[in-house]
């Protein structure tokens, strides 16, 4: 099965009053038709910044490298109007605060009814009815007086369905979420965690989530890639990253986490040092200075991403294989 | 000994519209020495009300606030007497609670005793950074050069100047990476043991207070609705608020088990329901719910709740979650969209 | 555990342009220290006295007098010269006044609030009510024609906006978290005020004061021009404007002090635009990336 989206050696360089640095260095993925894709990492970790490339969102002054393979062409090659297309119909986006991500002034109708009319070409009304219906997907209740509404009349959980609503509104095959929950409290988190799920059994839809909640990823990922410092670290599969991680990152971060499975007692353990700034990663594995493995290879070799078997790593001192 | 004690409190905002709102009613608790109470709930809650009320920022509009047996007073114009300073607060986001043009040294030694100065004053200021893990280089320089990790602990060497008893925390790691959040919650927990400080804790965060508070408060729409021991009620939580909360969590054993949404949405607080503030979103209520508001009260040794189901005997876990992991999804009932913390259109009531 | 502090991320910026990259900022700049210099060094630049009437009335310029005679036979050059010891001088003494007496009342209602907040902006109420000219007017119409009364009367119109600016961020700034936590700490909140709130006050008062020089040089002239401040025979830009009206033809005695009124107003407002964007870099004016 051949993937929905192939992206291969991303790279991305920002502009700074340092001059230019890279913030994504070299990253490989594949996102496969009706997955949930989880992209986890801290900040400063380039995840955002390596979706932004593919959307075409970098600030001014940004470049991207690479290829990103989606459709049968290159987001990374295309013009800005056929972007703004594949944005619109074929890609759906939500980001993390629903309070800025959805326009004030406009009401709900208008503003779901924008993607129907530009890139499904409905009629007015044809586009009433779908809306009714978008509404209705994301569990709005109430959905006809809903379209008159605005965003204020809104709660954080019930803005973040709508946008999840106008995301889907051409009908994408590809879902990018970047920290949808991280705003929300943690019960309507949950709510927004079973929406996804539900969408993507029922559309078939791929979701690209980005999030550093590991808790959130683990309930509904079917893969995860684990970036550090403008790197992927860590792929594998739901279940075996999370129950056995191989990075040295990986396994520290699932340690600093409080897992709510686990006994009370066990002790948080920190990741001493902290993420690199862009700009200042280190020399060879970034990780290195972070590492209680490290050795004297680490610091100057860049590792590269090594597949094995259904896992992928970037560790050739591999120190937690069983 | 309680070295916070709130009694009955309540906080009373005017909204823009002229509207009284009581963003806390009736909240009381207490912290010992060296003891780490938890405070969590959602957005709406009122624990940040709660919280500038325990210091003094803001003036409780009925109950008390005592602190080493005195009343705590709201800050006026003049300089606060040398024993409240004894309670400090740490904020939630470390970029705007430190001034960014004076040195990070000069700010912590504001709380330093009146006196110390010169050289002794500047020992002092390094010994409390390196007691938060900076080196004492630190004190010359700026915010803006460290990290908001590093920023949460220089406000907490400020907070210690002052040679507390308690420490209160807003959200204190909610702007942090994860990284930070582990140094930053086990060095509250070494503090709280090592200088049997008492420490009240707020958070939106279960899992962290799981693992750093020994007893943990639940507050929902201004009310506080649980107290006890952290592990008692997180094994068996008594209302059903908290249930649904602890059942919200995510879980990260990869096991792909989907945490449960609460239906319905935190009313207005300025328009609380009737009776009990939760019921309309409670799977337990039953009739004297919407009439009466149930007060809390004690249940079991050291535990409190306030809710009218009948509390008979030590009760039991929740049953598992009704969700089978990777289940193919049935024609969907109108009743499920409460599965995804929707309250369907079709029931009459708040919502 | 100890740890180096590390600097974070450097903050992705479009194109802030460090100062000696702004046009607008050095133009600005260059005209108002030459005003200044021509205001101090008057006496040595002039060519003629500015008061002495024994040149040929109505000359147009020549190169014995670039900018022309006036109608009383003055050499306008010398007299615009002059005109800016009036202008520059009066205008910086009006902002600092105005500065300082806002910014005082404006802290005390910040700082007090309750009684004191409120009369102060009740007062800046009215102020603001009228149309800084007509105000002006009105005042000098009290008070009795010339420059020093012209002076009172745009204090008197000035001083409100400074009064709310600071007060504002007395305000603000009191609220902060930092204050706050200060005052937990057992900072008294007089010592707040003045090592907390005050130097952040500078700035967005520099920013106004740089800009309403501008506006007080123009209100001067104004005023002047109406026969309510500078009195004949005072070289001042606006009373010399108002004369050229009358002579039209000889275009050259309007033309010349109203230039010097508009180079010397677009200096300070170009300036202060800069200082604003220098210290506020989120404000619309300057040119930066998302």
């Amino acid at each position: 099965m051949s993937a929905l989206l192939e992206v291969e050696g991303l790279r991305v360089r920002l502009p700074t009053r340092q001059g230019p640095v890279t913030v994504v260095d070299g990253v490989d993925y594949e996102v496969q038709p009706a997955e949930v894709f989880g992209v986890a990492g801290e900040s400063g970790s380039g995840k955002t910044m390596s979706v932004l490339a593919l959307l075409g969102l970098l600030p001014p002054g940004g470049a991207a490298d690479g290829h990103a393979r989606f459709g049968g062409r290159d987001l990374l090659r295309l013009r800005r109007s056929e972007l703004r297309t594949v944005c619109g119909r074929d890609i759906g986006i939500v980001f993390q605060d629903p309070m800025t991500s959805l326009h004030p002034m406009l009401s709900i109708g208008q503003q779901l009814g924008e993607p129907l009319r530009i890139h499904l070409k409905l009629s007015r009304s044809a586009a009433k009815r779908q809306s009714a219906e978008l509404l209705d997907a994301v569990r709005i209740p109430d959905p006809e007086s809903a379209l008159r509404a605005f965003p204020h009349q809104f709660s954080g959980g019930m803005r973040q369905r709508v946008a999840i609503a106008i995301a889907l509104a051409g009908n994408p095959s590809l879902l990018i979420a970047d920290e949808p929950t991280t705003a929300l409290d943690v019960t309507v988190q949950a709510g927004i965690i079973r929406l996804l799920d539900r969408l993507r059994r029922e559309r078939g839809l791929s979701v690209i989530l980005i999030t550093h909640d590991l808790g959130v990823m683990s309930s509904i990922a079917d893969r995860i890639s684990v970036f550090y410092a403008g790197r992927v670290v860590e792929s594998a599969d739901r279940k075996a990253l999370v129950t056995r991680p191989r990075h040295p990152y990986t396994r520290a971060l699932i340690d600093s986490l409080p897992h709510p499975e686990a006994p009370a007692d066990t002790p948080l353990v920190p990741i001493r040092g902290m993420p690199p700034a862009a700009g200042a990663f280190p020399s060879g594995c970034t990780f290195h200075p972070r590492c209680g493995y490290a050795v004297a290879s680490c610091t100057t070799d860049v590792p590269p991403l090594v597949r094995e078997g259904e896992r992928l790593l970037a560790c050739p001192v591999d120190p937690l294989r069983q | 000994m309680s070295v916070l004690e709130l009694e009955e409190v309540d906080v009373t905002y005017e909204r823009r519209d002229h509207v009284k709102l009581k963003a806390v009613v009736g909240a009381s608790l207490s912290v010992d020495r060296g003891q780490i109470v938890g405070l969590v709930g959602e957005s709406g809650c009122g624990k940040s009300s709660l919280a500038r009320a325990a210091v003094g920022l803001v003036a409780p509009s009925a109950g008390r606030v005592r602190f080493e047996g005195q009343d705590v007073s709201a800050l006026t114009r003049r300089a606060r007497p040398r024993a409240l300073t004894r309670l400090q607060l740490v904020f939630q986001n470390p970029y705007s609670s430190l001034n960014p043009r004076r040195k990070v040294g000069d700010q912590i030694a504001d709380g330093l005793p009146h006196g110390t100065g010169g050289r002794a004053g500047r020992a002092r200021v390094g010994e409390l950074l390196e007691r938060v893990g900076l080196s004492p280089g630190a004190a010359e320089r700026f915010p803006s050069q460290f990290s908001g990790g590093q920023r949460q602990r220089i406000a907490i060497a400020r907070a210690l100047a002052a040679d507390p008893s308690l420490i209160v925390l807003d959200e204190p790691l909610a702007s942090l990476d994860a990284s930070a959040q582990a140094q930053v919650a086990n060095l509250l927990v070494e503090l709280s043991r090592e200088l049997s400080l008492g420490l009240l804790l707020i958070s939106h965060d279960l899992a962290i207070v799981r693992h750093t508070a020994d007893v943990v408060s639940v507050m929902y729409l201004g009310r506080i609705v649980e107290t006890g021991p952290t592990r008692e009620v997180w094994v068996a939580p008594l209302h059903p608020y908290t249930e649904a909360l602890i059942a919200a969590v995510p879980r990260s054993d990869g096991a792909g088990t989907m945490p449960d949404a609460l239906p319905g949405e935190v009313p207005d607080p300025a328009r609380p329901p009737t009776g009990c503030r939760f019921h309309p979103r409670c799977p337990h209520r039953f009739a004297r719910c919407p009439e009466e508001e149930p007060v809390l009260e004690a249940a079991f040794t050291a535990r409190a709740v306030a809710c009218w189901l009948p509390r008979d005997a030590v009760p039991t876990p929740p049953s598992g979650r009704a969700h089978t992991p990777g289940a193919p999804a049935t024609n969907e009932s109108p009743s499920s969209s409460s599965h995804e913390g929707v309250m369907p259109a079709h029931k009459g009531g708040t919502a | 555990m100890s740890e180096a502090a590390a600097i974070p991320a450097p903050a992705v910026v479009g194109r802030i342009r460090p100062v000696w990259r702004r046009p607008l900022a050095i133009a600005g700049a260059v005209i108002a220290l030459m005003w200044l210099v021509v205001a101090i060094f008057a006496p040595l630049i002039a060519p003629y006295d500015p008061l002495a009437q024994t040149f040929t009335a109505l000359q147009p310029p020549s190169l014995d007098h670039p900018f022309g005679t006036d109608e009383l036979g003055r050499d306008v050059l010398s007299r615009v010269i002059y005109g800016a010891r009036v202008s520059i001088p009066l205008a910086l003494l009006l902002v600092f006044l105005a500065a300082t007496i806002g910014g005082v009342l404006g802290a005390i209602a910040g700082y007090f609030r309750g009684l004191a907040d409120g009369t102060v902006m009740r007062v800046t109420d009215l102020v603001f009510a009228f149309p800084a000219i007509i105000l002006a007017m009105v005042v000098t119409a009290v008070l009795g024609r010339g420059l020093r009364n012209a002076v009172l009367a745009i204090v008197i119109v000035a001083w409100p906006a400074y009064a709310r600016v600071v007060r504002g961020l007395v305000l603000s700034i009191g609220d902060s978290e930092y204050v706050q936590s200060a005052r937990l700490l057992g900072v008294s909140s007089r010592k707040t005020l003045f090592r907390d709130v005050l130097p952040n006050v500078a700035g967005p008062v520099l920013v106004l004061a740089t800009l309403d020089l501008g506006t007080a040089i123009l209100l001067l002239a104004g005023l002047s021009f109406l026969g309510l401040g500078a009195q004949p025979p005072d070289p001042e830009w606006g009373s010399m404007v108002a004369t050229g009206t009358q002579y039209f033809e000889q275009w050259w005695i309007g033309t010349f002090p109203g230039l010097a009124i508009f180079t010397a107003v677009v200096a300070f407002n170009f300036l202060g635009d800069s200082l604003r964007d220098f210290f506020d870099p989120t404000s619309a004016g300057a040119d930066r990336g998302r």
